[in-house]
């Protein structure tokens, strides 16, 4: 098993500093799955993880200069690793004003990714960071484990409101509930309500769109007023929406009815999926 | 007691008591004759002094004599502050060391009961041309308190002023000093001494070629690190300005004591004589020196 990596542009590295930022907010550890063309920053829908789950997919070639991996076997080509993400932050941001920064899998007392940050000096030669942030192998077998989800089944599916909007709502309701109820119609209408013994608070989104699915059965014969909602933990929501660094491309989320809660967030070179469960 | 602190000393005498407070709870204030004052931190397990001069008389004596130690490395404070910024704030401990290859290079020091498995390890390598002396063999380390080192040189920034270390082997005290026509201050910071040999932890696995891993290729990549530092750069901004004359202090008498409260022997961990400073292995073909263009670089 190898992996090296190299990023030289300034642009493409503070990019990917800002995903793995992103991914130390959404989870304390997680699986960088590496293959040829693609990284993968995964969270399986463990109950530790409250049933949570997290699909993170980054073209490698859109972030570094050279990549080169040799995965477990000939037929499977690729690396699992479990890691903390913090870890990997921590390093990149030691490496704001870097010539290069190299990544690569190394063992030194026992398997590391290591991040190397070369970083200017006034003298003739640069200053050299290394970190080695300790990884876990994944073994083969446990592989399936960390299989891509499909997409669900849902009821509606809508484009979310600004995030930032959205969080800031969130947060404020985050003081007075634990639970928050997501509902959403296939008339672009999207409200967030919290119900306490003392009070109710509904705030509404009005003309969000409603993204065109190409599945055949994509709820046509829905009424296009009904709305489809899952209660869910305030704080995983808030959670997702307070990591994100970057306005996305497109941000939308799935809703299956009283049960899971999808969100997609796409970016030029990255596309993330988020999955809270309804609560009962 | 009375005294009076006129013009910029006020200023030196906030700023040394700015940084005392970085690394004790309480000031112990002496006034000397010929009316000096020395502000010193009670002693402890680590006694450093800050000696602030109110008037300008002959050097005091110190406990602590920086000729005695073989080893010396002398730098601005903000290369030190900047060489130290990788390392996260809550770390306790770093080693300082001097590489084959004469870099310079400081290293997260792990203390006994954290997981290796799980712990982050941080290492900052600079160029011995950064420093504006070197005077300290190849493979000379010790390890000392992070947080304290970091207040020392938060005053040495401030008061814009090269930092001495002079150091000896490990366990013995090192002495950080700074100097103008103001003020002299010596900061004095136990290290920990070296285990047994007995108590010495077995090599690690994989630090040789036999990696499960088989990660061959990759183990030359520590050495890689230095090859990225032998490339050609280009350096914007002037050479290392030239050293301000500042004689180290001269006068010590007394032979320097056993370092009262040094706190136990701890097992310095050949961590930092891993891969990167000593490698196990010299590496199996000599690495060409990437030579690129130099400005092709950044």
């Amino acid at each position: 098993m190898r992996f090296r990596a190299k990023i030289v542009d300034l642009g493409c590295l503070n990019h990917f500093t800002r995903v793995s930022n992103t991914i130390s907010k959404l989870a304390k550890t997680c699986t960088l799955r590496l293959s040829p063309d693609k990284l993968y920053f995964i969270l399986s829908d463990k109950v530790a993880n409250g049933g949570v789950s997290m699909w993170c997919e980054l073209g490698q070639g859109n972030f570094f200069d050279e990549f080169q991996m040799e995965g477990v076997a000939a037929d499977h080509n690729e690396i699992y690793l479990e890691l903390t993400p913090e870890n990997l932050s921590r390093a990149l941001k030691t490496a704001q004003n870097a010539k290069t920064v190299k990544i690569k899998l190394t063992n030194k007392h026992c398997p590391c990714l290591t991040v190397a940050v070369e970083l200017p000096s006034l003298s003739s030669s640069s200053r050299i960071v290394t970190h080695d942030i300790p990884v876990g192998v994944i073994p083969r077998k446990l592989w399936t484990d960390f299989r891509e989800p499909t997409v669900p089944d849902f009821d509606v599916s809508i484009y979310l409101p600004v995030l930032k909007t959205m969080k800031s709502v969130v947060e404020r309701m985050k003081n007075i509930s634990n639970h928050v109820v997501i509902e959403a119609n296939l008339k672009g209408e999207m409200n967030l309500k919290i119900e306490t013994d003392l009070v109710c608070i509904t705030t509404h989104f009005k003309d969000l769109g409603n993204p065109l699915w190409a599945s055949e059965d994509a709820s046509q014969d829905r009424d296009s007023e009904n709305m489809a909602e899952a209660r869910i933990d305030i704080k995983k929501l808030l959670q997702f929406l307070a990591g994100q660094q970057v306005n996305p491309t497109k941000a939308l989320c799935n809703i299956v009815h009283n049960r899971i809660v999808h969100f997609i967030l796409l970016h030029e070179d990255v596309s993330l999926q988020y999955f809270i469960p309804a609560l009962s | 007691m009375k005294c009076l602190v006129t013009g910029g000393n006020v200023r030196v005498l906030g700023k040394a008591a700015h940084s005392l407070s970085r690394i004790g709870d309480e000031l112990y204030l002496e006034p000397l004759e010929n009316g000096h004052y020395q502000a010193a931190r009670p002693p402890q397990a680590q006694p450093p002094r800050c000696k602030v001069l109110m008037k300008e008389c002959e050097s005091l004596q110190a406990i602590f004599d920086p000729a005695q130690c073989p080893n010396l490395l002398r730098a601005p404070a903000r290369v030190l502050v900047e060489a130290v910024a990788p390392f996260s704030p809550a770390l306790s401990e770093v080693t300082l060391g001097v590489s084959p290859g004469r870099r310079v290079v400081f290293r997260s020091y792990l203390e006994e009961d954290t997981d290796a498995t799980k712990a982050m390890m941080t290492e900052m390598s600079l160029n011995e041309e950064e420093f504006q002396q070197l005077e300290a063999q190849e493979g000379a380390s010790i390890t000392f308190c992070l947080k304290e080192f970091r207040g020392l040189l938060s005053f040495a920034e401030s008061a814009n002023l090269p930092l001495n270390i002079h150091f000896d082997v490990p366990g013995r005290p090192a002495i950080f000093t700074i100097e103008d026509s103001l003020l002299d201050g010596h900061f004095v910071l136990a290290t920990l001494s070296e285990p047994d040999l007995c108590s010495q932890e077995p090599s690690r696995p994989g630090q040789g070629a036999h990696s499960t891993m088989h990660l061959d290729d990759f183990a030359n990549d520590d050495i890689d690190s230095y090859m990225i530092a032998m490339e050609t750069t280009v350096c914007e901004g002037a050479a290392v300005a030239p050293c301000t004359p500042s004689p180290l202090s001269e006068e010590e008498e007394a032979e320097p004591s056993v370092v009262p409260g040094t706190p136990p022997l701890k097992k310095f961990r050949s961590l930092f004589f891993g891969s990167v400073l000593a490698p196990t292995e010299p590496p199996c073909e000599p690495n060409p020196v990437l030579a690129e263009d130099s400005d092709g670089e950044g």
